[in-house]
């Protein structure tokens, strides 16, 4: 047993320390399903209201900040004295091989849900906006360090970013197939307004150790939509808004699996989708390879002055832009949802989650361990205690409180909030949803079946 | 008891959260102090020179006049062009301004008794009056003949004392053009005295001045003189008209005759050898194997030239000679060819070399002083037997030259030892440029494709004062040694057959760096032995070459 402990620790840290950590997650509202915002998270979680309507824009505002390489305590540090100062190489330390920088911002425009008998059906119109940033961790120790402390050596800097401002129009089916297992998902239309997409970001550079000479080469496609002239919402915004040639689709699949009265089980697959970018596109191309070795003297014995303009030239062209102006398509960073929940009391479980997104054909971990309790019919609580974004400092909240009028506020790391230095990871979810046709305290009790609140 | 628990518990509860709100101030607090700088400490490497160089680029540039010369086996020679001298013709052959006069006789009494009969309105040719001019040339000098250029001015001023209208003509015999004779017609118009200045155009005309093979320097001027009856005024015996010809800036076509035995060539003259410019005298020795040095010859003088070379040396200033003792007969005196007459306007060449062979190996002694200059002096004479034989002449064409250029060979082919070369160039570092450097090494590597150990230097020099102004104060290379030994050489051929190469690092800690702050100057020192301590001849070839890559690795240090 201790063995096995051991080696589910071990599998853990591995995945944790060598993996690129990502976040936009809703770790907490998960085990919420109080909150209808929490089918985001998996579709088969039905909320226990029979009519749930977002207000337009307040229902739900989510906001995500998460950096997966270092807090800002690892470069700032106290003194000397009354000030502070910065510890790049104690926060060189800090960061994983590649690192992430996420912000995310979303709003719900409108939202609609309707149960009827086992089914529910549900619309929401949400506007999202995502900035995904990969940083190799060589590259600020490259710059930190100077090329000299890598001689010899191939320093390859793959960044990646992927920002995107898109309108999800989505349609959701959740039904309990049995006591035991529901079932739901949701189809969404997708209608983008910008992006920014690295799909290739490589830039390779090498300092020979035996003369000190740079051989660098790049493979860089980065395509954009929705930048350029006309594309001002202020002078179309009819355009801006729903003219453009931007459309996708994704789903969103989930299940929960009550397997016994005192374990559930759920699983989601959340945005596996696409968007393909047809307007205001723009595709740049570099793909070369350049040495310098050095001044060849040469060229200035015979006279030419114009040494410096030629091997200026010899990088321009090698490393040439090529722009076209085609048509491409991105994948949304896909997520996966894992849980488990244990039923402590008829108001109380535990749960464990595991989470993963996909990014860049990666896949970006965090796990979780919550508390989850609902207080009266009316008021739920959630804490948890996540790790992710290669930290461990997220201490996530979340309540509820649901009349006909439902408030409601969780973030995955509530230390982010009093001391944002110290962690890595900053959300919060919070809106105002009217919820109508509630169940009964005691119904509300009978109906974990297929539930694990 | 539930109400003292539920109380503690509000109490606990409400200074956790006192206590937690004042940690998490005291936290954000600590972030919002002042940020004191950091070090910046990154370790830069920067290649800096990556060059392959061959011989055109390390001797083209230094050879103002020289040029490297590959044979069909890329052996290469140094080799000097240069014109010792060129005479033009007017420089040795000239005509001073020439003057005339003649006034005819007076009339005879049968004239005047015809003449005056005559009614107003008639003609009256007078006999015609003849004079033979001699040209001035300096001593001996004879002109046969002479074809005069445009620029030429030939004028004639007539004064008539005749008291009627008048017409002259002025003829030339011996001055044809196209074999017509020079003619030239005046009109005179009474009354007075009349002058009439001519500037009459003879180019072209060929001036016969032997008067027909017996006599050189003259020719025959004829004055016809009609009197056209205007006036009824008697005329009287003494009745005449003077004539004054002029030669002024007369310069020449075609020239034939005896221009005596000028000297042609400046007596004292130098040729910079740039290749040397830069060596350092008595620094070393340098041996060819077989210098040479070629005069070639041009000359459209129809005029026969002896040439000796009195005085042939190396020299290094200010005063250090290295004679060369030519001894090849050929040059004792040098006879120089020149066309004959049915070669005329034609140049004709001929050259001389001087090497080893002729010179007593002096030559090679003077080379080896890597001498800056030669210094020569040539005697050359025209006509140096006398005046040629009849038929034999003279001919000097306003085109004829008097050309001596000179070629010195110097192949590739020889030793070098300690040969030094030395540069100053000014060097300062502003400002800051070296606080942020805390170490530097600088890396050197290089393949040898000569046959030649070169090693090379760098001085740091400050100025103490205005009399000791290259104060050394460091060196790049130190100690010093030899950073590009020479490639191997088949002894046999004296041709490399094996590259060398060679690494070195130079490094310079903080202190040496606080050193150079306050450089003025750099001095540049190479020096140069050949393979085997020079004790091997080698042979240069424009297949070798060198390869030269310097890299820096500079530990910086900053604030930021």
């Amino acid at each position: 047993m201790k063995n096995r402990t051991v080696k589910y620790l071990t599998f853990l840290t591995f995945i944790l320390g060598s993996s690129n950590l990502q976040a936009q997650q809703d770790l907490t509202l998960y085990n919420m399903p109080a909150i209808q915002q929490s089918m985001y998270a998996n579709p088969s979680q039905m909320p226990q209201s029979k009519i749930n309507i977002g207000l337009p824009i307040l229902s739900s505002i989510y906001l995500n900040l998460g950096n997966s390489g270092f807090r800002a305590t690892d470069l700032i540090k106290s003194g000397p004295g009354d000030s502070n100062h910065l510890d790049v190489n104690n926060m060189l330390s800090k960061l994983g091989t590649n690192n992430n920088l996420n912000i995310s911002a979303q709003i719900d425009l409108f939202s609609f849900g309707l149960r009827l008998g086992k089914n529910y059906f549900s619309f929401s119109v949400i506007e999202k906006a995502d900035v995904y940033f990969t940083y190799p961790k060589n590259f600020l120790q490259w710059v930190w360090e100077g090329n000299g402390a890598f001689l010899g050596q191939n320093t390859s800097f793959n960044f990646g970013l992927n920002a995107l401002h898109y309108r999800e129009y989505g349609v959701g089916y959740a039904r309990e197939l049995t006591d035991k297992l529901t079932i739901g998902g949701k189809l969404k239309y997708l209608y983008g307004m910008e992006d920014i997409w690295a799909e290739n970001s490589d830039v390779t550079f090498n300092t020979a150790s035996s003369d000190y000479g740079y051989t660098t080469s790049d493979n860089v496609d980065v395509n954009t939509s929705g930048f350029g002239p006309g594309t001002n919402p202020g002078s179309n915004i009819g355009d801006y808004l729903h003219g453009r040639n931007n459309t996708g689709l994704a789903v969103d699949l989930g299940a929960t699996y009550k397997l016994n009265d005192k374990f559930t089980f759920s699983a989601s697959l959340i945005d596996l989708g696409y968007i393909n970018w047809r307007s205001y596109t723009s595709n740049y191309t570099s793909n070369g390879a350049f040495n310098f070795d050095g001044v060849d003297i040469t060229q200035f014995t015979s006279g030419d002055t114009n040494a410096f303009n030629k091997l200026t030239d010899s990088a321009k062209n090698a490393f040439n832009i090529k722009t076209t102006h085609k048509s491409y398509t991105t994948s949304l960073p896909a997520q996966v949802y894992l849980g488990a929940n244990y039923k402590l009391s008829e108001k109380a479980n535990a749960g464990l989650l595991l989470y993963g997104q996909f990014f860049n054909n990666i896949l970006v971990p965090a796990v979780s361990a919550s508390y989850n309790l609902k207080l009266t019919n009316w008021f739920s609580v959630s804490a948890a205690y996540s790790i992710m974004n290669r930290d461990a400092t997220n201490v996530g909240v979340g309540f509820a409180v649901t009349g006909p009028v439902q408030f409601y506020l969780v973030t995955d790391n509530a230390i982010g909030f009093f001391l944002p230095q110290e962690v890595k990871t900053v959300n919060v979810r919070f809106g105002i949803n009217l919820c109508f046709g509630r169940k009964s305290a005691k119904a509300a009790s009978d109906s974990t079946k297929a539930s694990f609140q | 008891m539930r109400l003292l628990v539920s109380k503690i518990k509000e109490k606990f509860i409400e200074g956790a959260l006192i206590l937690l709100v004042l940690t998490f101030s005291a936290c954000v607090k600590d972030m919002e102090r002042p940020l004191a700088s950091a070090e910046y400490t990154p370790l830069i490497a920067v290649p800096v020179v990556n060059s392959t160089l061959n011989v055109s680029n390390l001797l083209v540039k230094d050879t103002k006049n020289g040029t490297v010369q590959a044979d069909s086996t890329n052996f290469l020679s140094l080799i000097y062009r240069g014109r010792l001298f060129s005479l033009q013709a007017n420089t040795i052959v000239k005509i001073p301004n020439q003057a005339f006069s003649y006034t005819t006789p007076g009339v005879t009494p049968a004239d005047t008794t015809v003449f005056n009969s005559l009614p107003v309105g008639s003609s009256y040719p007078l006999p015609m009056f003849a004079d033979t001019v001699a040209f001035t040339t300096s001593n001996t000098a004879a002109i046969d003949s002479v074809v005069f250029e445009p620029g030429t001015v030939f004028s004639i001023d007539i004064i008539s004392q005749f008291t009627q209208n008048a017409t002259i003509t002025v003829t030339i015999p011996h001055a044809k053009k196209n074999g017509i004779p020079f003619t030239q017609t005046f009109n005179i118009i009474y009354p007075g005295a009349v002058i009439i200045v001519g500037n009459l155009n003879v180019s072209g005309y060929t001036f016969d001045m032997t008067e027909g093979g017996t006599a050189s320097n003259e020719f025959n001027i004829d004055y016809s003189i009609t009197l056209e009856k205007s006036t009824n005024i008697p005329m009287q015996l003494t009745d005449n008209a003077s004539m004054s010809i002029g030669f002024n800036n007369t310069s020449f076509q075609k020239l034939f005759g005896y221009i005596e035995q000028p000297f042609l060539s400046p007596n004292l003259d130098t040729v910079a050898i740039t290749l040397f410019n830069n060596t350092i005298p008595g620094g070393g020795t340098f041996t060819l194997v077989n210098p040479q040095v070629r005069f070639i010859l041009t000359n459209s003088y129809g005029v026969p030239i002896n040439a000796t070379f009195n005085t042939l040396m190396g020299y290094n200033p200010p005063a250090m000679n290295y004679p060369i003792t030519v001894v090849d007969p050929k040059l004792t005196p040098w006879q120089m060819p020149y066309p004959s007459i049915t070669q005329i306007g034609q140049s004709v060449m001929d050259s001389v070399t001087i090497s080893n062979a002729n010179t007593n190996n002096t030559l090679s002694a003077a080379i080896n002083h890597t001498p800056k200059f030669f210094v020569y002096s040539v005697n050359s004479q025209a006509n140096p037997n006398g005046k040629p034989v009849a038929p034999n002449t003279n001919f000097v064409l306003d085109t004829s030259r008097f050309i001596v250029d000179f070629q010195i060979t110097l192949p590739f082919w020889g030793t070098a030892s300690n040969i030094m070369l030395m540069d100053t160039i000014p060097f300062t570092l502003s400002g800051n440029t070296t606080n942020n450097v805390d170490s530097l090494l600088m890396k050197i590597n290089a393949t040898n494709g000569f046959p030649v150990d070169m090693g090379f230097q760098v001085y740091f020099t400050d100025s103490i004062s205005p009399t000791q102004r290259y104060n050394i104060i460091d060196s790049v290379v130190s100690p010093y040694q030899v950073v590009l030994p020479s490639a191997s050489v088949d002894t046999n051929t004296g041709k490399v057959n094996m590259a060398t190469t060679k690494m070195s690092n130079f490094t310079f800690g903080r202190s040496r760096i606080n050193k150079i702050k306050n450089v003025h100057k750099l001095i540049l020192k190479g020096t140069f032995v050949t393979y085997n301590n020079a004790k091997t001849n080698v042979k240069m070839y424009s297949t070798y070459f060198m390869t030269i890559k310097i890299g820096v690795l500079a530990q910086l240090q900053t604030k930021i």
